[in-house]
């Protein structure tokens, strides 16, 4: 699996380079983001823009993060594309997600 | 070393790796055999010993040898023979054969290598060439029987493993209903469609009181093994004793509502407990009056068709199952009139993906408004059909679950029917 991090002051921004997060990528994906979170990461922004499908076992890996998260406020995801967010609002995981485009409008979210 | 006199030991060897090598010798000339055996015993070889082509084949039955060093001119069976004869029996094929010959010829050889022979060593023998022959042909029948034996492990795991899931497919085949239930105020019909042997979809419908039914599908997250024990799981939460459908304390209302029985389920099923989360339908249906009171938990919206050939769709309702409770589960109501139908399926449909692309979930609609009236079953076999056909008959990546409800509302004159 191929992810990409960078720290923003206290906000670590993941970006995640695989085209399908599957159930072939989920539980890699679920431990990368465990591992932030015990490093001590507490706020994240996931970059979704490289991704053009999300199964269920990878829905299920966005949301564990967000709930060892705590605060649902303190994970936003950006630039997913119109297959992803469909998934989203399917799930009507997009009223409890904060999601936006781009990695910049993120980070504003975050007030970093 | 020389041959054992006692009677064979067993063929398969425990300790195969560690033993030293038994090897076969055959020829028919006593000076060979003493010599080759004089080599070889340096070797910490065990020699066998065999003057003729029988008594080889014999010996190679009962010994099991490593490796057999075969002359090929001799009186009675010759080598090819011999080689021939051991290659046809299943016992000894695998036993790798060396040619010992005068003959130089490489049409000999060819012939020899032809017959299923590893390698040649021509006469007079040379010390050096026959043991690094011996030992290279030793090391490799060593690591083909480890390879081999490992083969036949995985084999019996892998039929243990087909039996477990031929086993577990049964246990979830009985977490849907047998058969089409006998109501008279409505039919109903289905079809499942597992990616693996079992899935993650399950449904089923449950007598709540005498004139309502209680009908419910779930897609569990992921697919195979696990997915298919938390349906499990579920199934027996959704049965009319699990305590989530109905409240037998309850005074007055024992029939939870859909929203209800939704909060519960996400009380009961976090994501933190299984790793899993599922999207879920619930309806219940008053088959007397037709009215139907449902939520849904982000689960493909139900399409209802009306007998006049509109559409709705049953979206009311809240997010996944799992999340813990982040946000409210909604409860939609609908009434249905004889001649409606009302299809329920999971995901697998729309997301079926073939060389084309997606399936879709237009394709699916139009396929539902324009069913025509009249068995219910076959409209279902209709959509699977047709998904099939899209995909050319390649198997489904999810599982693929439809079920048909036409609502014929009470016939005058028996108000107790359901």
């Amino acid at each position: 699996m191929h992810i990409e991090t960078n720290n923003h002051g206290d906000v670590l921004v993941v970006k995640l380079f695989e085209s399908r997060l599957d159930s072939y990528v989920a539980t890699d994906f679920r431990d990368a983001m465990d591992g932030f979170i015990s490093q001590g990461s507490e706020r994240i922004v996931l970059d979704l823009s490289k991704v053009e499908f999300v199964d269920s076992s990878g829905l299920g890996a966005i949301v564990t993060t967000q709930k060892r998260l705590g605060r649902a406020r303190d994970l936003v995801i950006c630039g997913p594309c119109e297959t992803v967010m469909r998934l989203f609002k399917l799930a009507r995981l997009d009223k409890i997600f904060q999601i936006v485009n781009t990695e910049d409008q993120a980070l504003t979210v975050l007030e970093v | 070393m020389h041959a054992p006199t006692e009677p064979s030991t067993p063929s398969v060897q425990p300790d195969a790796s560690t033993r030293p090598p038994r090897i076969l010798v055959v020829d028919d000339a006593p000076l060979n055999r003493k010599l080759l055996s004089a080599i070889l015993d340096r070797e910490e070889c065990q020699v066998l010993e065999a003057e003729n082509g029988e008594r080889a084949i014999s010996l190679a039955r009962t010994e099991s040898p490593d490796l057999v060093l075969l002359d090929i001119m001799m009186p009675g069976m010759d080598g090819y023979e011999v080689c021939q004869a051991l290659q046809a029996d299943e016992q000894t094929r695998s036993i790798p054969i060396i040619f010992l010959s005068a003959l130089s010829e490489t049409a000999d050889k060819v012939r020899g290598l032809e017959l299923g022979a590893v390698d040649y060593v021509t006469k007079p023998f040379d010390r050096g060439e026959v043991l690094a022959r011996v030992r290279s042909q030793v090391r490799i029948q060593r690591l083909s029987e480890s390879l081999r034996e490992a083969n036949r492990e995985l084999r019996v795991q892998a039929k243990t493993l087909q039996s477990d899931l031929a086993a577990a497919a049964d246990i979830q085949a009985a977490l849907i209903p047998r058969a089409r239930p006998e109501a008279k105020c409505f039919d109903m019909a289905w079809r499942y469609v597992p990616c693996t042997s079992i899935g993650g979809d399950v449904f089923n419908l449950v007598q709540l009181d005498e004139h309502r039914v209680g009908i419910y599908m779930l897609d569990v997250s992921g697919h195979g093994v696990p997915a298919a024990m938390v349906t499990v799981s579920v199934s027996q939460t959704l049965t009319p004793q699990g305590g989530v459908l109905t409240d037998p304390n309850a005074e007055g209302e024992q029939i939870r509502s859909p929203d209800e029985v939704m909060r519960l389920l996400d009380d009961e099923y976090p994501m933190e407990r299984f790793d899993k989360y599922f999207t879920m339908f619930y309806m219940v249906l008053d088959t007397r009056s037709g009215e139907l009171r449902y939520c849904n938990a982000a689960h493909p919206a139900p399409t209802l068709r009306r007998a006049d050939g509109s559409l709705e769709y049953l979206s009311e309702g809240g997010t996944i199952i799992g999340m813990g409770g982040v946000m409210p589960f909604d409860e939609g109501r609908v009434t249905l009139r004889p001649g409606d139908r009302l299809f329920l399926f999971t995901d697998g449909i729309a997301e079926y993906t073939g060389d084309d692309g997606e399936y879709g979930e237009e394709r699916l609609e139009e396929h539902l408004a324009a069913a025509p009236a009249g068995d219910v079953q076959q409209a279902c076999d209709e959509v699977v059909d047709s998904v099939n056909e899209f995909g050319n008959g390649r198997h489904p990546n999810d599982d693929i679950t439809i079920v048909a409800l036409e609502y014929r509302g009470r016939s005058p004159g028996d108000p107790s029917q359901t």
